[in-house]
């Protein structure tokens, strides 16, 4: 628990952890601001091909709508953000020579890795609980409530507001186990190296990498896309379909807390056996 | 002389058709015309190709001469027409011609299929109406209109036949396909749907009343 809470001072004593709250705190008020002065030409463009048929009631540009916009804008970009924390945990150390100092406690080298993961974790929710709320609660002031129209690239999905928190909670957890990958990947590529800045590129570059073969249309790589950690992450999605798919939210569930395991082990075993002598 | 004796022979059994035709359907508006205003609860199931929603409970609410709203807490998707927008046509016997096209059983009723015609230029451009006579009731109406296009009613009737108002209607609508690029639906890691579609579907909107309150004060609109 002291480990715990000397990482956690250490983590909150840099200048860079807070630039994902700023971050995130100013695009949240950006968004918001721009869909009150011109969310409705916004809406009317996306539902312009409703316009003929239909006559829509109701508030559409909610709080929980506004909430979601931000959500599915800002959770792409999250990675960066936790790499950006993550990725420093172990080399941070090494660059700056205290590696040996933290090595020298009394406290095993499997201990100090896993109170650094878990710092780091505790670092992803927090910028995950951030994000939710503010843009929920900031939404909810300035746009009231109501029904969440999920537009998707093919169709409509309605969710009524009573059914709507459980599905924003959920869908925090998943987006924090879709980042904890992220923040273990980072912190994994971080026991290699001794510098800060690689881990968070190479992470990235990973990121970008799966993404690309994630959304090309190519044969081959609809044999790869079901194993990479990008094609799940987005799976907090899924709980704003109106027709669940729980065996997909379950799978993609696994296969991330599978990668969560293995990125871990990869990094655990070779710092606990990481020369840091020379 | 025999000449407009084959023309008067001809044309008089259309006159009493188009007379007759335009009875009937004075007589379905003046049933309804004893209402003034109405509310009721309405219960709305949606098929509608893309929308993807559950059912939803509202109030309707109706005043004389064409006002008409459903309120709801939510978001509702409703069709674009009026249902009483061709009573504005309906109101003035003078304003329209009636002609009597064909027949055929619906709701096991034998109802006449009566096209009405607009004489003036109006936003109505045709109104097909499927009446039972002897009930006096209108048991499906496609309204064609220029700002709207066409839209198909099949109403039910139960309770309220002495005022025409149904306990169930169900509106058919033609839908665009829905599509907006994936990017700004942020759908990247997802496979393209390769379902072949047309461009333009049909769905259902069921409206189903209870509860009516006939010619109440209304506020509501």
């Amino acid at each position: 628990m002291k480990l715990l809470i000397f990482e956690l001072y250490k983590i909150f004593s840099k200048p860079r952890t807070y630039i994902s709250y700023g971050v995130i705190l100013v695009i949240i008020f950006l968004i918001d601001f721009a869909l009150l002065f011109s969310g409705q030409e916004y809406i009317d463009f996306l539902l312009n091909t409703f316009k003929d048929s239909f006559v829509i009631e109701g508030n559409i540009l909610n709080g929980y709508m506004i909430s979601y916009i931000i959500l599915q804008t800002l959770i792409i970009h999250m990675p960066l953000l936790v790499a950006l924390v993550s990725g420093d945990l172990i080399s941070g150390e090494a660059s700056s020579g205290t590696i040996k100092i933290l090595l020298t406690r009394p406290n095993t080298r499997s201990q100090i890795y896993f109170t650094k993961w878990v710092t780091g974790e505790l670092y992803t929710i927090s910028v995950v609980i951030l994000l939710g709320i503010v843009s929920l609660v900031f939404g909810i002031m300035l746009f009231g409530t109501g029904d969440l129209m999920v537009l998707k690239s093919d169709g409509v999905d309605l969710i009524q507001s009573d059914d709507l928190l459980w599905r924003f909670g959920l869908s925090m957890s998943l987006a924090v186990l879709g980042l904890s990958v992220v923040s273990t990947l980072s912190m994994m590529i971080s026991a290699f190296v001794e510098n800060s800045i690689t881990p968070i590129i190479l992470t990235m570059a990973i990121i970008i990498l799966f993404t690309i073969i994630g959304t090309l249309d190519v044969p081959l790589f609809d044999l790869l896309r079901p194993y990479l950690f990008t094609t799940h992450m987005l799976v907090w999605k899924n709980l704003f379909d109106q027709d669940l798919n729980m065996n997909l939210i379950e799978s993609s569930s696994v296969v991330l807390l599978v990668h969560i395991l293995i990125f871990y082990s990869v990094g655990w075993y070779y710092f606990r056996n990481k020369d840091i002598l020379n | 002389m025999k000449f407009f004796t084959a023309i008067i022979i001809v044309c008089l059994p259309i006159l009493i058709m188009a007379q007759s035709a335009k009875k009937s359907v004075h007589a379905c508006f003046e049933k309804f015309n004893k209402i003034q205003s109405y509310k009721a609860n309405v219960h709305l199931d949606f098929d509608l190709p893309d929308i993807n929603m559950k059912s939803k409970d509202a109030k309707v609410y109706y005043k004389k001469p064409n006002k008409f709203k459903i309120k709801s807490d939510g978001i509702l998707f409703l069709p674009k027409q009026n249902p009483y927008e061709s009573f504005d046509l309906l109101r003035d016997s003078n304003a329209y011609t009636a002609v009597l096209v064909n027949a055929e059983i619906l709701h096991q009723k034998m109802c006449k299929i009566i096209l009405v015609v607009p004489i003036k230029q109006e936003d109505i451009i045709l109104c097909k109406l499927w009446i039972d006579d002897q009930a006096q009731l209108i048991y499906k109406m496609q309204l064609t209109t220029k700002s709207n296009g066409t839209i198909l009613v099949e109403h039910y009737y139960g309770n309220q036949t002495q005022y025409g108002l149904p306990d169930k209607s169900i509106y058919e609508i033609e839908i665009n396909k829905f599509k907006i690029p994936k990017v700004i639906a942020l759908e990247m890691n997802s496979k393209k749907n390769k379902k072949a579609g047309t461009d333009e579907k049909n769905g259902t909107i069921q409206m189903s009343y209870s509860n009516y309150q006939i010619n109440i004060p209304i506020t509501e609109i």
